[in-house]
């Protein structure tokens, strides 16, 4: 058992978490209650929607710093479409996600067809992407929402708050995605060498795109529940979102050269951050300090856990 | 000597003689034990029993850098020289301030240059090293290793890496090596290179040493029996087979700006040659019939039917194979597994509904593993662990695995070990056999008039002949592909 848990490739971040988790329960009785560790899930929801969703992009050897900007459209999208009195619930939904695969299609053939890295494809998108929320929105938020979308972000099913449900529910459909399908497998052998899985017959254009329309969908289902949760559409939501889902990823132990990662690690990631976050909160530092911690700690977690892999070698 | 290792011996029982400025290959397959045995003899790791004796000295149990004080030095695969620093300087790095005092870079080149006169090498001593040719590099670490006064060097396949002209090269300062009385202790593959320039081979077998021939007293065919460990009639083996139905047609067939008016036929039962030097253009030819790069112009008929790949996974659901020249650029996922090596582009048979049938896949894999021979832990085992010949098996296991009618394959036995060379010869006889077609292209002109039942000469993109066996010589086949 012991050795199995060593040969895990999240083994490093594992023990960084239950550490960490450990020292915020020792600085303040706050940290280990039940209601805290809902509120932990609930805040990191969006952050694991889109960290899930770009980790098969980064494993593809790309990266989508788009991320943040898509989920601001969806969120307008959505919310434009779930006004008082307009389309049922679930078109609006529908649509939002159809867009958000649209505009990650978009992503994966501009890097598929003009061969411009992944990184200024995205640089650029980003920026179009801000630049549609506003036009749809007109630069202003959007209320007088629909009461059952605010459900999704605020109700709670069976007492478990919904955006927790769809944590859980995203978490499952990739980690399946990844590890159980063929397409999971091809994206982790054109991240790992792109010219010998093409050789091999592997469709690589094909699972590219693909991998940018997952991204998409995700960083939609984010909007959707943000939006939900502060029932409104925000054009300026989500800025720098981005940079919080790929630095997730890293910590989750996906290598930034593509071709290993897993799910799993996305999720101890992400619960790495959050819970930093959190605890910062309940010990009282503040905003500003928080942010210089929350970097340092980020540097430290990818050093050690070089460190970690080497040890195990 | 004896070393044992994590509980299974690795080496039993060795004995090894190496008289004073010999040149001393030593033989093996893959894990025979070679790299232990100069492990040990350099101290990084000791034997369990057994003793080494360097001149009537022992040595074994001493450290590395007691071992390197007595004059024996290793010159590894991967060099160990710093590019950033000049020849002269690596060549003295860490001996600066050896016993005459502090010595200036003057002093290290005046010094270097010295030795360089001696041995008549023409490297400048003061240019940054990553600016040499590897090769020169190389002979920069055996200098670093005789200005130690070193008299016996280690090599772990001191060859590997050079082109045809530096080996020469190398040959000439290996002889000049032992005229200075440096022994020399070397593996290799390559047969010619042992017949060339060792005095003496020695064969190990599974951590057995199995003997210590002269080389003028054994021949190459003999000395691959002693490392297989059986009888090989021929270590090109050759049945007659049936020819049967054109497999392949090329007609007239370009690349535009790479080759053009390409024309050949590959029928049932036989193995088809594409001699040239390299890049002429062979390699591209492969590429386009299998729609890595499609070509561009005439017309290709396979089985009869026109046909035309625009992507490799239509000439793979066509029933074609290919084997890229290069393993870690076009073959290997060096991160994944051998299973999944294996099965790459061909989980269209491993599926349900994108669903893999992981126990279907793993039974595939691991029958066609055991009928190949491969070396493996398990088949889940990083495809990167295994030898360079077993990873090239796992790449026929992948073309195996698409029953193939037509085979490509690009420098099958580029840089694998003797003995996989042999299974792979072996493999593509009995492929042959069952009456597939297969396009061979290699530069060991041996084994290209060995193995192809015809030869087709490609040279700058142009076809400039065929020629059946008995008309391909090696001559002539140099003279068509040298042809301007």
């Amino acid at each position: 058992m012991k050795n199995l848990f060593l040969k895990s490739p999240t083994g490093g971040i594992f023990i960084a978490l239950v550490l960490v988790c450990l020292l915020f329960g020792s600085l303040t009785s706050r940290f280990f209650t039940p209601m805290n560790m809902s509120v932990i899930l609930n805040q990191v929801s969006v952050n694991a929607i889109l960290a899930f969703g770009v980790t098969f992009v980064i494993i593809a050897g790309g990266i989508d710093l788009s991320l943040g900007s898509l989920l601001a459209v969806s969120g307008v999208i959505v919310a434009l479409l779930s006004q008082e009195g307009s389309y049922a619930l679930w078109i609006g939904l529908l649509l939002t996600l159809l867009a958000g695969m649209a505009m990650g299609a978009f992503n994966g053939a501009l890097v598929v067809l003009t061969k411009v890295p992944p990184f200024i494809v995205t640089l650029g998108t980003m920026t179009i992407g801000r630049g549609v929320a506003l036009l749809l929105s007109k630069g202003r938020p959007i209320s007088d929402l629909n009461e059952s979308l605010n459900f999704l972000g605020s109700g709670d099913i069976l007492g478990i708050p919904v955006p927790i449900i769809f944590l859980i529910i995203s978490f499952v459909f990739c980690q399946m995605l990844l590890t159980k399908t063929v397409f999971g497998r091809y994206v982790k052998a054109i991240g790992g060498n792109e010219m010998a899985a093409f050789v091999a017959g592997v469709r690589v254009n094909r699972i590219k795109l693909w991998v940018y329309v997952i991204s998409g969908l995700f960083a939609a289902l984010a909007g959707i529940l943000l939006t939900a949760r502060i029932n409104t559409g925000q054009p300026n939501a989500g800025l720098g979102f981005e940079l919080d889902a790929i630095a997730a990823v890293i910590i989750g132990g996906t290598s930034t050269r593509g071709g290993k990662g897993t799910i799993t690690g996305t999720l101890l990631g992400v619960l790495f951050i959050g819970v930093i976050n959190n605890g910062l909160d309940l010990i009282n530092v503040s905003a500003y300090w928080q942010q210089v911690i929350m970097g340092g700690i980020i540097i430290l977690a990818v050093v050690l856990d070089g460190l970690y892999q080497k040890m195990k070698k | 000597m004896s070393f044992s290792y994590s509980g299974s011996p690795i080496l039993r029982s060795v004995n090894l003689r190496l008289e004073k400025a010999e040149i001393h290959a030593l033989v093996g397959e893959n894990g025979a034990g070679k790299s232990s045995l100069f492990k040990s003899i350099m101290g990084i790791i000791s034997p369990s029993d057994g003793e080494i004796i360097f001149f009537d000295q022992r040595i074994h149990g001493l450290s590395v850098r007691e071992i390197l004080g007595k004059g024996i030095s290793m010159i590894h695969q991967e060099l160990m020289l710093i590019p950033e620093l000049s020849v002269a300087e690596n060549i003295y790095l860490g001996r600066e301030n050896s016993a005459g005092g502090h010595m200036s870079l003057a002093a290290i080149q005046r010094s270097v240059q010295a030795l360089f006169d001696r041995f008549g090498l023409d490297i400048p001593v003061d240019v940054k090293v990553k600016e040499l040719s590897i090769a020169r590099q190389q002979i920069v670490e055996i200098m670093r290793s005789v200005s130690q006064e070193a008299k016996l060097i280690l090599m772990d396949e001191p060859t590997s890496s050079l082109t045809d002209g530096e080996i020469q090269f190398f040959t000439r300062l290996i002889r000049d090596l032992k005229e200075a009385g440096v022994g020399i202790l070397f593996t290799s593959h390559k047969m010619e290179e042992i017949f060339e320039f060792a005095d003496v081979v020695s064969v190990l077998r599974d951590g057995e040493m199995i003997g210590t021939y002269r080389t003028n007293e054994i021949d190459a065919h003999v000395l691959v029996e002693k490392m297989v460990g059986r009888e090989l009639k021929d270590f090109y083996p050759k049945a007659d087979v049936e020819v049967g139905e054109p497999i392949l047609d090329v007609e007239n067939v370009g690349l535009s700006g790479v080759f053009q008016g390409i024309n050949f036929q590959v029928r049932a039962g036989e193995v088809l040659g594409l001699a040239g030097l390299v890049g002429a253009g062979r390699t591209d030819i492969g590429q386009s019939i299998f729609g890595i790069r499609p070509y561009t112009s005439g017309e290709i008929r396979y089985l009869g039917k026109r046909f035309e790949a625009k992507h490799p996974s239509e000439a793979l659901e066509a029933g074609m194979a290919y084997l890229g020249e290069d393993r870690k650029e076009l073959g290997i996922i060096p991160e994944m597994s051998i299973r999944e090596n294996m099965t790459l582009g061909l989980m269209r048979m491993f599926q349900k509904m994108q669903a893999i049938l992981f126990q279907a896949e793993k039974k595939a894999t691991e029958d066609n593993s055991d009928a190949l021979r491969i070396r493996m832990a398990h088949s889940g085992q990083k495809i990167q662990e295994l030898s360079g010949g077993n990873q090239q098996k796992v790449l026929f296991g992948r073309m195996l695995l698409n029953m193939p009618n037509l085979l490509i394959l690009d420098e099958p036995t580029r840089g694998i070990d003797v003995v996989s060379k042999f299974d792979i010869y072996s493999l593509i006889l009995e492929l042959k056999k069952a009456g597939k077609g297969i396009l061979l292209i290699s530069s060991d002109m041996t084994e290209l008039l060995e193995m192809s039942d015809r030869v087709v000469v490609i040279s700058k993109g142009s076809q400039r002949g065929e020629l059946s066996k008995q008309e391909a010589s090696p001559a002539r086949v140099l003279q068509l592909a040298l042809h301007a």
